[in-house]
């Protein structure tokens, strides 16, 4: 019985990794580099480099009451770091309940950003808030861990 | 008529176009906003939220309104698998980050049920807007240039949508990947989140931004939602629903 489960798991994982990879890659569009006005781009310090806490695979999550509905979640560990999480299942009795697209990951537009010479009304941009996380243990994630 | 305040550390503006707005009206919009503050402000040690980290108050004390928020809080961090948390590094509950678009949320139903059809509130950046601008336009939207905060990078064009923004340029690294806390996040800059209502926009631009580039693509699987990101290389990456938004670039 155990066996069997085992199966199953390892089969809809596989299945899910296959539904995942059969997505097209983004296209980027290059254009030349734009000349920003002064003052100094902002450069930021040299990311850390991940330490591959986490084992690399697909990761399914455990059902969990999420207060208004279940909710599950798939992990996606490459190179020891989470490159994407897949909602399975979501409240449905919600006025605003959140539906995940079934197709294939839309192509991404990438290109370089060029300053607008437009008037607007209101200005969006960065929170102010201090945001603050901690490592959740998501079930998954807890699976995913060295 | 547009007024603006200060209030929960931030500039929060209130526009309404329809003729018969009162200033009776603004200040009831306006004292909404103090009240979250009262309740909600990390910086305030008489707020609901700091005598519960001081460990006065028992969760079957809370507040409705703070079960309610840390409710959210909790589905937030399952739905983008911790990458939302409201801990802080300090051990300590601090839930502004799903707060500043549910107040914004609820204060643009306050002024819908008042009869109102032509508005927006924005707060630090976040935006609720209704109907058109005072030309009779979908409300201009300007995203700003995270390297430049005097010049912006693309406008949009909105009538009925929540637009939240979350970077790192204002206030230096304050957000953090929950997976690798003592990293800084500096693969992204910007990321907006164009959808529904202002408060999912708002959750959903802080956990895709902690994601770092992948945040784009958790995005692009919400149904309903659009993003716009910078990198600290100065490309922008969109979703290809972001397009509809665009207004013509000069």
């Amino acid at each position: 019985m155990k066996k069997f489960f085992l199966c199953a798991v390892v089969a809809l994982v596989f299945g899910f990794y296959v539904w995942q990879t059969r997505a097209p890659s983004s296209r980027v569009v290059d254009f030349s580099p734009v000349v920003l006005p002064s003052p100094p781009v902002h450069t930021p310090s040299p990311p850390a480099v991940p330490t591959g806490k986490y084992r690399d695979g697909i990761y399914t999550g455990s059902v969990a009451d999420a207060f208004f509905g279940n909710i599950q979640v798939a992990a996606v560990v490459r190179s020891g770091r989470i490159t994407s999480v897949n909602i399975l299942e979501y409240p449905n009795d919600r006025e605003h309940s959140i539906r995940l697209n079934s197709d294939a990951l839309p192509r991404l537009i990438s290109q370089a950003v060029r300053n607008q010479d437009a008037q607007v009304n209101i200005v969006s941009g960065a929170t102010d808030s201090s945001l603050a996380f901690r490592a959740s243990l998501s079930s998954a994630l807890a699976q995913a861990k060295n | 008529m547009r007024q603006e305040c200060l209030i929960m550390g931030m500039p929060i503006t209130v526009e309404v176009v329809d003729v018969n707005a009162t200033q009776k009206f603004f200040d009831k919009v306006f004292a909404y906003f103090s009240a979250i503050d009262e309740r909600f402000s990390t910086y305030k040690p008489s707020s609901e939220i700091s005598r519960i980290n001081a460990g006065k108050i028992v969760a079957a004390d809370y507040s409705p309104e703070m079960q309610e928020v840390l409710a959210l809080c909790k589905e937030t961090t399952l739905l983008t698998s911790g990458f939302f948390d409201i801990i802080n590094r300090e051990g300590n509950i601090d839930p502004s980050g799903l707060v500043k678009g549910w107040a914004i949320r609820n204060s643009a139903a306050l002024i819908d049920r008042a009869g109102y059809t032509n508005f927006y509130v924005e707060a630090g950046g976040d935006i609720a807007v209704r109907g058109d601008n005072a030309d009779h336009e979908p409300w201009r939207v300007g995203i700003r240039n995270p390297f430049d905060p005097r010049c912006i990078v693309k406008v949009i064009g909105v009538s009925n949508v929540g637009v939240a923004t979350s970077g790192t340029y204002l206030r230096g690294q304050h957000v953090y990947n929950p997976f690798q806390k003592q990293a800084a996040l500096t693969d992204i800059v910007s990321m907006t989140v164009v959808g529904p209502d202002v408060y999912e926009a708002d959750r959903f631009a802080t956990a895709a931004f902690a994601m770092g580039a992948e945040g784009i693509n958790f995005i692009a699987r919400l149904s309903g939602f659009d993003g716009y990101m910078i990198n600290a290389q100065g490309i922008e990456t969109m979703t290809p629903g972001f397009a509809q938004y665009v207004i013509e670039e000069k």
